[in-house]
């Protein structure tokens, strides 16, 4: 059995960021730089007791009133964070507690960022496929903010936090999507989190190895390297309505976009707005500048994840119309 | 207009000198990681090749990242 995308919310937290607010931090010029880069001007922040979970659950209860449907039937919950609310267990568990889903439900962890929503996709397409499971939810985001170093401005303004859900429901009709999915794991030092796990513990002493690290050069060069060719694998790229990619730099997508000769009103830009959400990036993407579209559907949408890893996940999927799509802001 | 004076005007710009840059123009503070990502996204665009960030952290002048750009093509 096939299956389709039926509704989307995405969920942003309370503490809305200007640039203006890294003046005590930095000088004006980096201020600058950074924003002229990045494109980020507003990022939204979780309050210190605010997780992934209290986002991503969120937006399932609003995702479940929107729809004016239940989540109580759903056969799997596939949770996609890197920044759970514990080691163990699974955030899925917590979700799945609290939105009350059956006995019956499978519990899923991915660690992924960047590539983790199409990631996630391809696994419920493929669960549905194999017959056993009809309505999946898969639940993205992460609170990358309580990874940053306050005095790193490579990062320190460049991310910011969102929970989403999207519901994936087997379908006769709809038509099965190509997914491209891969890793170079050549950039597992380019984007890391050093300690605070078995391999490095955190220590009180030194805690600067429990910021996030970004090698904005390699990365650059990953992805220069490797989406430019990942979309034109994807197909005729003149059949795209919408090239939704993961939002890491404006520069970077616009170069990008040139290089797979794509025009500017088939790769939306949102990340002035939001900054990087890591694997809420897409489905912010989707919500933020293709509501209508994707609401009265469908559209030949073309998904592009990568980061972290290195890794890319990317895939062509008829998208909409969908029963629902919100962005709420707590 | 040559690959080497197109890309020279852009480096004017990425660099945001005053004048426009020669080859022989030695890097100061401007020659920062935003810099450097530029140029990697310039010389691709205009040259096809791949310089790596930590390659061009250690040139000095405009004429280390154009022979950094030969090196790649010879």
């Amino acid at each position: 059995m096939n299956s389709k995308i039926t509704g989307l919310v995405c969920c942003l937290p309370p503490i809305r960021v200007e640039n203006d607010a890294f003046t005590s931090r930095f000088d004006a010029k980096a201020i600058s730089d950074v924003a002229k880069m990045t494109g980020v001007a507003t990022r939204f922040w979780t309050e210190d007791n605010q997780t992934t979970a209290d986002l991503c659950i969120e937006a399932a209860r609003r995702l479940e009133i929107g729809m004016e449907t239940t989540l109580t039937d759903c056969d799997a919950i596939i949770f996609v964070t890197q920044t759970p609310d514990h080691i163990l267990p699974g955030t899925s568990f917590v979700a799945h507690r609290d939105l009350g889903l059956p006995s019956a439900c499978t519990c899923l962890d991915l660690n992924s960022g960047c590539s983790g929503y199409v990631l996630g996709l391809s696994l419920a397409q493929d669960l549905i496929a194999a017959g056993s499971y009809k309505k999946i939810l898969l639940l993205a985001g992460d609170t990358i903010s309580k990874t940053l170093s306050p005095t790193d401005r490579a990062t320190a303004m460049v991310f910011g936090d969102a929970g989403t859900a999207t519901l994936i429901e087997a379908s006769s009709t709809a038509e099965r999507s190509e997914f491209k999915i891969g890793a170079d794991s050549q950039g597992v030092e380019s984007l890391k989190i050093e300690a605070g796990q078995f391999r490095k513990p955190k220590t009180a002493d030194d805690d600067r190895d429990s910021y996030l690290f970004m090698d904005g050069a390699e990365v650059f060069n990953f992805t220069l390297k490797s989406i430019p060719s990942l979309v034109k694998s994807l197909g005729d790229v003149e059949s795209f309505d919408y090239v939704f990619m993961h939002q890491a730099n404006a520069f970077m997508l616009k170069h990008i976009a040139k290089k797979a000769k794509l025009t500017p009103a088939q790769v939306p830009i949102n990340i002035e707005k939001f900054g990087n959400t890591s694997s809420a990036t897409i489905p912010l993407l989707m919500c933020d500048t293709a509501k209508s579209d994707l609401l009265y559907g469908p559209q030949n949408c073309a998904l592009l994840g990568f980061g972290v890893g290195f890794s890319w996940a990317a895939c062509v999927m008829k998208i909409g119309p969908l029963k629902h799509l919100e962005i709420a802001y707590l | 207009m040559s690959d080497v004076t197109t890309f020279l005007e852009e480096m004017t710009e990425i660099l945001e000198a005053g004048a426009p840059v020669t080859a022989e123009h030695t890097f100061g503070d401007e020659w920062d990681s935003l810099a450097i990502v530029s140029t990697i996204a310039l010389v691709d665009e205009i040259f096809g090749v791949f310089l790596e960030g930590k390659d061009l952290a250690g040139c000095t002048t405009v004429q280390s990242v154009l022979d950094l750009v030969d090196k790649q093509t010879t």
